[in-house]
C-alpha cells in the first residue's frame, strides 16, 4: 500500500491523528479536569462546601435513607421493553445496596439495585441512587448537577453520547488511535534523543510548532501511553464483551463455582431474614485491618440480597494510600454478623490489573501526583493542538494557491476544539452560578439546562470560528484564535467573580481558610484567564506583523 | 475480529489451565489491547492486503472457534 | 510510609534531584552546551555530565521511594521526570544562562 514503512506510519499519524485528535482533545482536557472532579463539584454545589467525611453509621444514618430509596424513573423506562408483560408498580425486592466514598468526598453517593421479577434476563434490574450529606442523612436536591464528577468526567469517557453507547465506542477508538499516534510518532521522529530538550520559539512558525508538538509528545510519552492504554483496559468489557456472549456459559460456571468456594451465595434463598448491626460489622472489619497493620477507612460498603437469609454485607477498605481503589474486603452474614470470608491477598494478575486501573482512576491521596497528572494531561492537549496547527501551517499556503478549503476547515475545527472547548467549560461554570436554584415548573431541570448551555456555548464558538475563517483560505491566520482567547479570559474571570457574588466565597476568604477545593478552581480560572490574555496579545502582535508584510507585498505588486 | 478471537481463546485457555476466571479475562484484555494496536499498525504497513485479511479474518475465526470448543469441554 | 511534612521534604528533594539530572543530561549535548555557554563543548565533560545526569535521576527515584510506597513512588517519579524535562527544556529556550551553574566543576575540567 505504501512506499515504505516510515511512509505508512507517517500517513497513519497524520490522518488518523487529525480525525481522532478532535475527540482526543476532549478526552485529555476533560480527563485533566476530572483529576479534580470532586473539587469542581464543590465549586458548583455551594451546599457541599464542607470537609470530606468518613463513611457514616449505617444503622443510624444510611439505613433509613436506603429504605426510603426507590428506582429512578430513567432506570424504569430503560427496563420497560426488557420485561415479559407489564412493568411492576413496586420494587420491593432489593438486590443490593451500596455506598462508596473517598478521602475527597464531602457528600456520599448511595446506590441501590432492585430485582424485576418478570425480567427477560434475570440478571437485569432497575437502579436508584441518591446523594446525601453524611453528617445528617439529608438528601441533596436531585436537580444539582455535579458539574465535575457528573458531567465533565463522563464527558471524557463517553462524550455523554449515550445512544446505543456510541460515545463509548468513539472514545475507545480514539484511545486506540492515540496509541497508534504515539507509536507512529516515534517512528517518524528521527531525532528522538537529540531533540529531547529542543524548543526553538524564535524560528519559523512551522519549526517551533513542530518542536513543541514533539516535545509534549515525547516528554510525557509514558503518561500518554499508559492513560490511553489503561482507559482501554478499563472499558474492555464494553468493547469486547466476550464473557457475556461467546463465553457466557464459562462465566456462569465460574460464578457458581465461586459462590461455593467463597461462601457468598449467588442467589436469594427466598426466606426473609433480619439485618444485624452493620456498624458492628464495620468495626470488626476495621479491627481486622488494623491487626494486619493496615488500619484504614471504609471505602465501599455493599449489601447483597437485602432482607433475605442469603444476604451478606461486604466491607472494603478505601485505597487512599494505595493505587488500588478499594481492597481487603471482609464479608459478613447479613442476618447474624458472623464473618463469612476475609478476602485473600490478590493474585499477581489481579494486582497488575488493579494497579493499571487504579493508576488511571486515581482515588488515592497524593496531591503532588494529582497535580503532575494534570500537567501530563495538559501536555497531551498541547501536543494535539500543536498537531492541528502544524497540519494547517504546513498546507495553508499551498491550499491558498490551489483554491482549496481544506486548511480553512481544519483550522476552524481546531479553534473549535481548543479555545471553543475552553469557552464551553466557562459557559457551564457561569451558567451554574447564574441559573436560579429553583426553576419555574415546565422548565427542564437545572442540571439539564446547564448541560444544554455548555453545548450551546461550544456550538457558538464553532460558528464564530467558521465565520471568521476566510483568511485561512488565502494563507493567513484565523482571527478567531485571538478573539476566542479574549472571550476565554473574560469568561474565566467572570466565573470567579460570579462565585464571589453568589456565594461570598472569594479568593481571599477561601485561601485564608485554606479551603483549597474552591480556591483551587478559582485560582486555576484566573491563571487560565491570564494565559489567554498573553496568548491573545501575542497573536495580535503577530497579526499586525503579518498584516504589514502583506501591505508591503500588495504595494509592490 | 482477530482481537476478539484472541481474547476468547486466551480467557478460555488460561481458565482451563487453572487461572481464576476474572484474572484470565483481565489478562486477556491487557494482552488483547496491545495485540490490537500491533495488528492495526501492521495492517497498514504490510505489503500485501490479502495477507492482512487472511490473518485477521482467518486467525480471528480460528481462535474464536477454538475458544468455543474449549468452553464446551469445560461446561 | 512517611507522612506530612517529612514526605513533602523528600518529594521536594526528589524534584530538585530530577531537575538537576535532566539539566546535566541536556548540557551533555553539544547543541545545548553552546546555547548556555556560547562556547564549544570540551570533549571531557560529555561522559561526566551524562553520569551525573543519570545519578541525579536515580537519586530522585530513591527519594521518591522514601516518601511513598513502591507502586505510588514509581508513578510519582515517572511524572516528575516529565515535569523536570519540560522545565529544563523551557529554561533552555527562554533563559539558557540560568543553567550555567549546573556545569560548575565540569567547566574547569
Amino acid at each position: 500500500m505504501f512506499q515504505s514503512f516510515r511512509h505508512a506510519m507517517t500517513w497513519l499519524h497524520t490522518w488518523f491523528g487529525l480525525a481522532l485528535g478532535f475527540v482526543l482533545m476532549a478526552c485529555f482536557f476533560f480527563g485533566s479536569l476530572s483529576v479534580f472532579d470532586r473539587e469542581i463539584d464543590r465549586w458548583a454545589i455551594p451546599a457541599s462546601r464542607f470537609a470530606p467525611q468518613p463513611m457514616p453509621s449505617f444503622d443510624k444514618v444510611l439505613r433509613p435513607v436506603f429504605e426510603d430509596m426507590k428506582p429512578s424513573q430513567q432506570s424504569i423506562e430503560f427496563m420497560r421493553d426488557k420485561v415479559n408483560g407489564p412493568m411492576p408498580e413496586r420494587f420491593d425486592t432489593v438486590r443490593n445496596w451500596g455506598a462508596y466514598t473517598t478521602h475527597r468526598d464531602p457528600m456520599l453517593s448511595l446506590f441501590a439495585g432492585y430485582v424485576v421479577p418478570n425480567a427477560k434476563n434475570p440478571d437485569d434490574g432497575v437502579r436508584g441512587n441518591r446523594t446525601i450529606d453524611p453528617r445528617s442523612g439529608g438528601a441533596l436536591p436531585d436537580d444539582q448537577l455535579k458539574v465535575g464528577s457528573g458531567f465533565l468526567y463522563p464527558l471524557h469517557y463517553s462524550l455523554t453520547f449515550y445512544w446505543k453507547g456510541l460515545g463509548f465506542w468513539i472514545v475507545g477508538f480514539a484511545a486506540l488511535m492515540m496509541l497508534v499516534a504515539l507509536v507512529t510518532g516515534v517512528v517518524m521522529h528521527r531525532k528522538f534523543f537529540r531533540e529531547f530538550f529542543t524548543f526553538r520559539p524564535k524560528k519559523a512558525v512551522q519549526r517551533s510548532v513542530l518542536d513543541l508538538h514533539n516535545m509534549m509528545g515525547v516528554l510525557a510519552l509514558p503518561f500518554h501511553f499508559f492513560f490511553a492504554f489503561t482507559g482501554l483496559v478499563i472499558f474492555a468489557g464494553i468493547y469486547f464483551p466476550v464473557s457475556h456472549t461467546q463465553l457466557e456459559p464459562l462465566h456462569e460456571l465460574h460464578e457458581q463455582h465461586e459462590a461455593q468456594t467463597t461462601g457468598l451465595p449467588h442467589d436469594r434463598a427466598g426466606v426473609a431474614a433480619p439485618l444485624a448491626s452493620v456498624d458492628d460489622m464495620v468495626r470488626e472489619a476495621q479491627r481486622r485491618w488494623a491487626a494486619k497493620g493496615m488500619a484504614g477507612e471504609v471505602g465501599l460498603l455493599s449489601l447483597r440480597h437485602v432482607g433475605d437469609a442469603n444476604g451478606y454485607v461486604s466491607v472494603f477498605r478505601a485505597g487512599t494510600d494505595r493505587i488500588a481503589l478499594v481492597g481487603d474486603g471482609i464479608h459478613f452474614k447479613a442476618s447474624t454478623g458472623e464473618v463469612l470470608r476475609e478476602d485473600p491477598p490478590r493474585t499477581a494478575v489481579d494486582s497488575l490489573n488493579t494497579f493499571l486501573t487504579g493508576l488511571h482512576l486515581q482515588h488515592f491521596r497524593h496531591w503532588l501526583l494529582r497535580c503532575l497528572y494534570v500537567l501530563g494531561g495538559l501536555m497531551g492537549c498541547v501536543c494535539i493542538a500543536t498537531g492541528f496547527i502544524f497540519f494547517v501551517e504546513k498546507r495553508k499556503k499551498q491550499h491558498a494557491k490551489q483554491g482549496r478549503q481544506g486548511s480553512r476547515i481544519v483550522d476552524a475545527l481546531a479553534v473549535t476544539t481548543v479555545t471553543g472547548m475552553l469557552i464551553a467549560t466557562c459557559t457551564i461554570l457561569i451558567a451554574n452560578r447564574l441559573l436560579p436554584a429553583s426553576l419555574p415548573s415546565g422548565w427542564p431541570p437545572r442540571g439539564d439546562l446547564e448541560q444544554y448551555l455548555f453545548w450551546a456555548g461550544w456550538v457558538a464558538a464553532m460558528a464564530h470560528a467558521f465565520w471568521r475563517s476566510a483568511p485561512v483560505a488565502s494563507g493567513q491566520p484565523n482571527p478567531a484564535w485571538r478573539e476566542q482567547c479574549w472571550a476565554v479570559a473574560a469568561m474565566a474571570a467572570t466565573a470567579v467573580g460570579l462565585n464571589w457574588i453568589t456565594t461570598g466565597d472569594h479568593l481571599l476568604k477561601t485561601v485564608g481558610e485554606a479551603y483549597w477545593p474552591v480556591a483551587g478552581v478559582d485560582l486555576s480560572l484566573l491563571v487560565c484567564a491570564a494565559l489567554a490574555v498573553v496568548a491573545a496579545r501575542k497573536l495580535a502582535l503577530r497579526a499586525a506583523a503579518v498584516g504589514s508584510v502583506n501591505r508591503l507585498e500588495a504595494a509592490h505588486a | 475480529m482477530l482481537t476478539w478471537g484472541f481474547i476468547a481463546l486466551a480467557t478460555a485457555g488460561m481458565f482451563a489451565l487453572g487461572m481464576e476466571f476474572h484474572d484470565a479475562e483481565h489478562l486477556s484484555y491487557l494482552l488483547g489491547m496491545l495485540l490490537y494496536l500491533t495488528v492495526f499498525l501492521w495492517a497498514f504497513a504490510a505489503p500485501r492486503l490479502s495477507r492482512v485479511w487472511l490473518v485477521l479474518a482467518g486467525g480471528g475465526a480460528l481462535m474464536a472457534v477454538l475458544a468455543s470448543l474449549l468452553q464446551s469441554q469445560l461446561t | 510510609m512517611l507522612e506530612g511534612p517529612t514526605a513533602a521534604l523528600f518529594l521536594l528533594a526528589a524534584c530538585l534531584a530530577c531537575w538537576a539530572g535532566m539539566g546535566w543530561l541536556a548540557l551533555a549535548m553539544d547543541g545545548h552546551w553552546e546555547q548556555v555557554f556560547q562556547a564549544e563543548q570540551p570533549q571531557s565533560v560529555v561522559w561526566r555530565l551524562r553520569a551525573q545526569g543519570a545519578a541525579g535521576l536515580a537519586l530522585g527515584l530513591v527519594l521518591c521511594l522514601q516518601a511513598d510506597h513502591a507502586s505510588m513512588a514509581a508513578l510519582v517519579w515517572v511524572m516528575m521526570l516529565a515535569a523536570a524535562a519540560l522545565s529544563v527544556a523551557m529554561t533552555l529556550s527562554w533563559r539558557p544562562g540560568w543553567l550555567a551553574w549546573l556545569a560548575w566543576g565540569a567547566r574547569r575540567a
